[in-house]
């Protein structure tokens, strides 16, 4: 590959879920050539099933391809896809620094987002050359001049030259070929220069280890280089170099301003964090490249075996996935209710469905997760500061001197028509609006300050529901603030369940507590006694339900000596009574802890 | 494994029509057919009785039970070619208990005398209830008198044996109402009460009236109240509750019930009809054009079949033997499965009777009176795992 760094062009693409930056992705690739389109699948970048499932691009693909441009040069693209969610924000932002331009996809008939928003201001933090592009011009509904105003107006960016595609039917890709040809600037940075190169993604397998997908910023590396990742401090042998065209093709060196793999023999994908710079061990580069940090999890649950399936099983398969995923963290621990499980961290809400989705489906594992809590930051009467992310560990109250919880900037799109109920949603989550800004005479973006706590729990099952769909979320953290907590208790038959605590604000424990009583109560079968289910705050006890006794279970007729539909029916019986987790005298069924999380339309 | 009684067989038969579907049966059963279509139905039965004519020329039959469906339907002619069937297959011992399964109105004395000259010995009579809304509500053909004409003619023909079919827990009934007609049948004196509550199946008609809200279903604390009080008033008049829904004067109990309840053999006849051979359970063909092909294909009719396992053995003996008042001997459980009830369920057995759902006494174990209310509760703690 003789091509020097001048026609070397690195890019991202940028886009709202659904927006088409996977199809498009796809019919460049078709296009430079790099895959017959006999071998495509659909949308080649997006390769894990539940990203293609949701139509989100979680983890990072990326693709080299070659383009022969109509001022008859011939062109390296590298096209770095980026994750398409809020909590992965870091990610997003790690990539980007891969990059000098991006892709600005915009749908004509659904115009910019909230989440469009998010990252073309990252990328205008990085300094990238933002070229936009509308998409799916062909649907009778496109807007085109409208969206064209609206990326200007509230962007800043010119629309003269945007190529007008339809990626889905193909159309005009070449156009934004040549775009990328002729906006994006070439890779600056200094071949002599001692190796700094950026890590922008990693994956780990059985056989090669951890494979660093790198930008190169200065220098170069080889096979048999001895490097070092300036963060973690640790040295290694390069073994491999290559290029993704899209499958990992090795190469003899990476060159400066081109964007590629390397392995060298590393164990685990917290060696090679994003956003660490490689040098040469021998000839280091004096600075590091700026803004890495190590990314912290936001939200924490517990996940448990469920009844029947092993510890160890569940164990395995969080180390399997923590090898590939740095920002995602397990500890083991115990619940009175539950027995041996984990304590597991994560960037999000998303972050966590995918991880338990992933645990059910790849794996195939049967596990329960407890309400997902943030960190809480707690003041001690000694005048020590503990940092609670387990409800349980809450010290007695007794202890505490003040308790302070996470505060997110929250920015929500919604259309107009939703704003009056989007705002009510907003107050009753303790928010604090800033501001509300009019993207345009339909929709409007608000500005809130609020509790983190609020969010993760169904905030956004509630924004979706009240908008039709139509709303949109992001948020980062803001900062923490003092508030009045309490750690509401759920007791079964008088017995304290500790998988159930949750530690809410105070002017919410009530209707909380109402809430989990009376969705327990839906889901508790009925028992040969009452079982009393109360919600409680220390020893107050601030709801109450009962689950009446069953008085009566027996199948009276038994027809013509047809013994095995009797027996079905017990084994059935028997079935359901395997699902159920046994709390002193009662059983609850599985499903009991995601029921007290699930938003509820009716209230 | 080793069966009690292994020479001794029950054979039921199957009836399949009714002159009207009752609103909450969902039973193998037609209504609105004409007389060729029974002739052909007979005839079918006549060729499936048979075929199994050498297979079972060891066994000696002690119990017959021809049901429905509403068996007293038939023309007598038809009925005497099935039975006549049967005799001419198996050996029938001469104290065999032969039941047919009637319903007020379809029968006459005529036909109940033929049934009498046919060596039938018991009858069967869904009566229901002896309250006319009641009736009307379940959608039954017959009233009150009905029953108290068909109860003479039966005891005019010379049958000595006689059970009443009784229902309760209706929508709409009250206690009071309930004892009312348990008074009347007590009058009419019959040896044994089926005694069950009406369960609300779907896709009868009975459900699609409960779905819009025009009835509703009786609430477990009445239907427990009626239950109870209705076994002791019939307790308190000389019926023993030896069955969880069966009832029956000293040595009148239904022989062939109990089969089903003591893990004995039977052989089923006709369409869906179910039987337990030697530790194998099969069943018939349920569509009735298939039914009628294979008899004049001479195919067989079993549709479905299962050799029980060891532990379909154990499971099925304990869950049946418990439906019994006097309970399940754990010394037989013993004899026949070569390993103690203990060994296998004494975790479940203890907390059962910590429970008070279950009792011990003597060698038998047994069901108490909340462990009844709560039988499938009980039950499928004895389920094995596959």
């Amino acid at each position: 590959m003789s091509s020097t760094q001048e026609y070397i062009r690195n890019f991202c693409i940028i886009a709202h879920i659904d927006h088409g930056k996977s199809t498009l992705a796809d019919r460049m690739i078709e296009k430079t050539g790099s895959v017959a389109s006999r071998d495509m699948r659909e949308q080649f970048l997006d390769n894990m099933d539940i990203e293609r499932e949701r139509g989100i691009t979680i983890k990072l693909q990326t693709t080299r391809m070659k383009y022969k441009a109509k001022d008859g040069q011939e062109y390296i693209f590298n096209l770095i896809d980026t994750p398409g969610h809020v909590d992965f924000n870091y990610e997003v932002s790690r990539s980007l620094a891969a990059c000098e331009g991006a892709i600005l996809v915009v749908d004509a008939t659904q115009g910019v987002e909230a989440q469009t928003l998010a990252n073309v201001y990252l990328a205008m933090e990085e300094n990238l050359e933002i070229v936009p592009v509308i998409n799916k011009i062909d649907l009778a509904s496109a807007r085109i001049e409208e969206v064209k105003n609206e990326i200007e107006e509230i962007l800043g960016i010119d629309t003269e030259n945007a190529p007008l595609i339809s990626a889905k039917e193909g159309l005009n890709i070449e156009d934004v070929l040549e775009a990328i040809a002729k906006y994006i600037p070439a890779p600056k940075g200094d071949k002599s220069a001692p190796l700094k190169a950026l890590i922008f993604d990693s994956f780990y397998d059985n056989y090669k280890g951890v494979t660093v997908y790198c930008r190169i910023m200065d220098g170069s590396v080889k096979k048999g280089d001895r490097i070092k990742m300036m963060a973690t401090k640790k040295t290694y042998e390069v073994t491999e170099t290559g290029y993704f065209i899209p499958a990992p093709t090795s190469v003899d060196k990476l060159d400066t301003g081109s964007v590629g793999y390397l392995t060298a023999s590393i164990k685990q994908i917290s060696d090679a964090r994003v956003g660490d710079t490689i040098t040469l061990a021998d000839n280091p580069t004096k600075e590091p490249l700026k803004g890495y940090k190590k990314v912290i999890p936001m939200v924490y649950c517990g996940i448990y075996p469920a009844e029947g399936e092993k510890y160890e099983n569940v164990r395995d398969a969080l180390e399997k996935l923590q090898v590939n995923d740095a920002a995602f963290v397990f500890e083991a621990e115990t619940s009175v209710a539950l027995g041996f499980g984990f304590r597991c961290g994560f960037l999000g809400l998303l972050h966590m469905e995918i991880i338990q989705e992933r645990l059910e489906r790849e794996f195939d594992l049967s596990i329960i997760a407890t309400s997902p809590s943030v960190i809480y930051k707690v003041t001690k009467t000694d005048g020590t500061v503990e940092l609670i992310q387990n409800p349980t560990n809450l010290p007695p109250v007794s202890e505490i001197s003040f308790i302070e919880e996470p505060i997110v900037k929250a920015n929500i799109m919604v259309p107009n028509m939703y704003v009056g109920s989007i705002m009510e949603l907003c107050q009753e989550r303790r928010g604090i609006m800033h501001n509300m800004e009019y993207i345009d005479e339909n929709r409007v973006i608000l500005h809130y300050d609020m509790p983190l706590n609020e969010v993760i729990y169904d905030f956004f099952d509630a924004l979706k529901s009240k908008t039709k769909g139509y709303g949109s979320l992001d948020y980062e953290l803001k900062g923490y603030s003092k508030s009045n907590l309490v750690k509401l208790d759920v007791l079964l038959n008088k017995e304290l369940v500790d998988a159930f605590s949750m530690i809410v604000h105070e002017s919410k424990a009530q209707s909380r507590g109402k809430f989990v009583c009376e969705k327990l109560k839906e889901v508790i079968p009925r028992h040969m006694f009452a079982i009393p289910i109360q919600a409680s705050i220390g020893t107050k006890v601030i709801a109450r339900e009962t689950v009446k006794p069953m008085r009566k279970d027996v199948l009276a007729k038994c027809y013509g000596g047809d013994i095995s539909r009797k027996k079905k029916l017990l084994e059935k019986q028997k079935e359901g009574k395997k699902r159920m987790r046994q709390f002193g005298q009662v059983e609850v069924p599985q499903e009991a802890f995601t029921a007290v999380l699930k938003y509820d339309d009716k209230k | 494994m080793m069966i009690r009684n292994k020479d001794n067989l029950g054979i039921y038969v199957h009836i399949p029509y009714c002159q009207q579907k009752c609103h909450y049966c969902d039973f193998l059963s037609f209504d609105g057919c004409d007389e060729s279509e029974y002739e052909s139905y007979a005839l079918a039965l006549v060729k499936e009785i048979g075929m199994a004519k050498d297979s079972f020329s060891n066994h000696k039959v002690d119990t017959i039970f021809i049901g429905g469906g509403t068996p007293s339907i038939f023309p007598l002619p038809l009925m005497q070619k099935i039975v006549q069937a049967l005799y001419e297959s198996f050996n029938l011992d001469k104290d065999a208990e032969f039941t047919i399964e009637s319903n007020p109105k379809t029968l006459s004395y005529d036909k109940i005398r033929g049934y009498k000259d046919l060596g039938i010995n018991r009858i069967s009579l869904g009566v229901q209830s002896l309250e006319e809304k009641t009736l009307a509500l379940l959608g039954r053909i017959h009233d009150e008198k009905d029953v108290y004409e068909n109860v003479n003619q039966i005891r005019r023909a010379g049958f000595t044996n006689l059970n009443l079919d009784i229902m309760f827990a209706i929508p709409n009934q009250r206690v009071s109402s309930l004892m009312d007609t348990l008074e009347k049948v007590v009058r009419l004196g019959p040896e044994h009460v089926s005694f069950y509550s009406l369960i609300l199946e779907e896709n009868t008609k009975m459900h699609t009236m409960f779905q819009s809200g025009i009835i509703q279903e009786i609430d477990e604390d009445t239907d427990r109240e009626m239950y109870w009080r209705g076994i002791r008033y019939l307790e308190d008049n000389h019926f023993g509750h030896y069955e969880i829904s069966n009832l029956a004067c000293p040595h009148k109990e239904c022989q062939h019930n109990l089969k089903y309840w003591s893990f004995e053999d039977y052989l089923g006849f006709g369409l869906g009809a179910h039987s337990f051979i030697d530790g194998k359970r099969f069943s018939n063909e349920t569509n009735l054009n298939h039914y009628l092909e294979n008899a004049e294909n001479n195919r067989s009719q079993v549709l479905w079949q299962h050799q029980n396992t060891e532990e379909d053995n154990i499971s099925e003996y304990i869950f049946t033997g418990l439906r019994k008042r006097a309970g399940l001997c754990m010394i037989d459980f013993e004899n026949l499965f070569k390993i103690s009830i203990d060994r296998i369920f004494g975790k479940e057995i203890n907390r059962l009777i910590k429970d008070r759902l279950l009792l011990i006494e003597g060698e038998k174990i047994k069901l108490t009176e909340k462990g009844i209310d709560l039988s499938n509760r009980v039950m499928s703690e004895f389920i094995l795992d596959k």
